[in-house]
């Protein structure tokens, strides 16, 4: 499963489908916490397009949570201060790893991109209304 | 004079911060930190963008401890920042990818994508709304839909230099992918590296860093009026790699505003030194939160200390990265009230001695 994405989708669009998808499967999966959600930062590195250099512009608050079954670590990172969604996230980072509840999980991943197209859509709609039309002036 | 050490100030002292503490209260009712952050947005975004450190709750719960004193705000949030371990850098981040909810050039009239005004205070009457003195429910008004043809996404809208550089009047440098200096981790060493540069303009105190891009452009430094190529706000996207094969995680989106200023300059590369073309040079400017005002002059600075004048103090990267920082500034200015009352006696003693030996 491409993390791009669904990291994505699950902590901007479905942070309550998360968080209960955690709650209902958590039992199934015998896994521990190596690492209780905890705050730290994150710094920007970024491109200027001045002379296509790198600089540091800042940094941002971050929650972050892992977990382990066997060896294999899931890794919970969220926007900001959100303990319960950071440790959902690490939980759904090990289920993808382990190939576990995947059918679940694309489902509700199928039903979470509808509602980011339809927000992406909304969004976009109202912001080009304010699109300048300068053949307007000639009318 | 001997040296005599003072106490008794703690009785005194810790009235004095109940008293201040209870002032926020003592006039009114109080505020929720929800309602500043979701009320005083331009607020927020400039206290973030001075602390280098992007969180809308933490910034409101700052305000709101520093009675919405600026200075206290963005040092409060910077002291709170150093108790936070840094936990991962980010994959390079490119403003090519930001979700753009504003998007103005002043250079070109059409431009691909055409000219998005999104939520500005540009073209409002700067009269004082009384209506706002009621609380309102909701949005007073809703925008006016209607069908808008558009043929570009938002989160890849091309940028107004590519069409610069299509025409051949704007040269893009090879990408640099050296790591940058980390003013956070090791100060400033003069001179400046660009990384270094763009860190603390980024970072500065609004208000110094316009006051500077103004005197640059207004007549102590290039003395020209630069023309922005692309004025853009909107939503960037930031990752992490993990290193663990798996791909990168997001992390959010953040609010920026970016700025590629023009500045008409002529080609250094050209060889033939007797015709040489105008070129447009950039002076780049970046902030976090809608800061349009700091992002422009930010360009006009970096492109003042990448291009310097002598004898220009704007050019002068010592000059403008020590003096715009707010806490070091603040800081300072603010210390030379606290007590200074064995340094001031030996200053007095000296005047003294020297009365006393001139007699």
């Amino acid at each position: 499963m491409d993390r791009k994405l669904w990291t994505r989708i699950f902590s901007k669009y479905g942070r309550t489908e998360t968080i209960d998808f955690y709650n209902n499967f958590k039992e199934a999966l015998d896994f521990e916490i190596i690492s209780e959600p905890s705050e730290g930062l994150v710094m920007m590195k970024t491109r200027e397009h001045a002379k296509n250099s790198l600089f540091y512009m800042g940094e941002v608050l971050i929650t972050e949570t892992k977990i382990r079954h066997g060896s294999t670590v899931g890794t919970g990172l969220v926007k900001g201060s959100d303990n319960e969604l950071s440790e959902a996230m690490a939980f759904i980072d090990l289920s993808f790893k382990l190939d576990k509840f995947t059918a679940e999980l694309n489902d509700i991943l199928k039903s979470l991109k509808n509602i980011e197209a339809n927000d992406i859509a909304e969004k976009t709609e109202k912001i080009l209304q304010t699109k300048v039309s300068f053949e307007m002036m000639n009318d | 004079m001997g040296y005599v050490a003072v106490k008794g100030g703690a009785h005194a002292i810790n009235n004095s911060v109940i008293l201040y503490k209870n002032r926020r209260l003592e006039d009114g009712a109080d505020i929720d930190v929800e309602n500043i952050k979701t009320n005083m947005r331009q607020l927020i975004n400039q206290v973030m963008s001075e602390a280098s450190f992007y969180d809308r709750d933490i910034a409101a719960l700052a305000i709101k401890q520093a009675e919405g004193n600026m200075e206290e705000a963005v040092f409060l949030m910077r002291a709170h920042r150093s108790t936070l371990p840094r936990l991962y850098y980010s994959t390079v981040t490119d403003t090519r990818e930001m979700f753009v909810e504003r998007r103005v050039s002043a250079s070109f009239k059409d431009i691909p994508g055409g000219q998005i005004l999104g939520a500005t205070s540009d073209f409002t009457h700067r009269l004082l709304d009384d209506s706002l003195k009621e609380l309102a429910d909701g949005p007073r008004e809703s925008v006016d839909c209607k069908e808008i043809p558009f043929n570009y996404d938002l989160d890849k809208l091309p940028k107004v230099i590519d069409y610069l550089e299509e025409e051949g009047l704007f040269v893009r440098e090879p990408e640099n992918n050296d790591e940058p200096d980390d003013i956070t981790k090791k100060a400033i060493e003069y001179p400046s590296t660009r990384s270094q540069r763009l860190q603390a303009l980024t970072r500065g105190q609004t208000g110094a860093v316009t006051s500077l891009g103004y005197a640059e452009i207004r007549g102590y430094g290039i003395a020209s009026h630069p023309n922005i190529g692309e004025c853009r706000v909107g939503q960037q996207p930031v990752h992490v790699d993990l290193d663990d094969d798996y791909g990168e995680y997001f992390i959010g989106d953040y609010e920026v505003t970016e700025i590629d200023g023009f500045m008409p300059d002529l080609d250094e590369d050209d060889s033939d030194a007797g015709e040489k073309d105008l070129m447009i040079k950039i002076g780049y400017g970046l902030v976090f939160g809608q800061n349009e005002t700091k992002a422009i002059a930010m360009s006009v600075l970096d492109y003042s200390l990448e291009h310097p004048e002598p004898g220009v103090a704007t050019s002068d990267d010592e000059f403008v990265l020590y003096h715009i920082d707010s806490v070091e500034s603040t800081g300072f200015i603010s210390h030379l009230k606290l007590p200074h009352y064995v340094t001031f006696q030996s200053k007095l003693d000296r005047m003294r001695q020297g009365k006393e030996e001139r007699q």
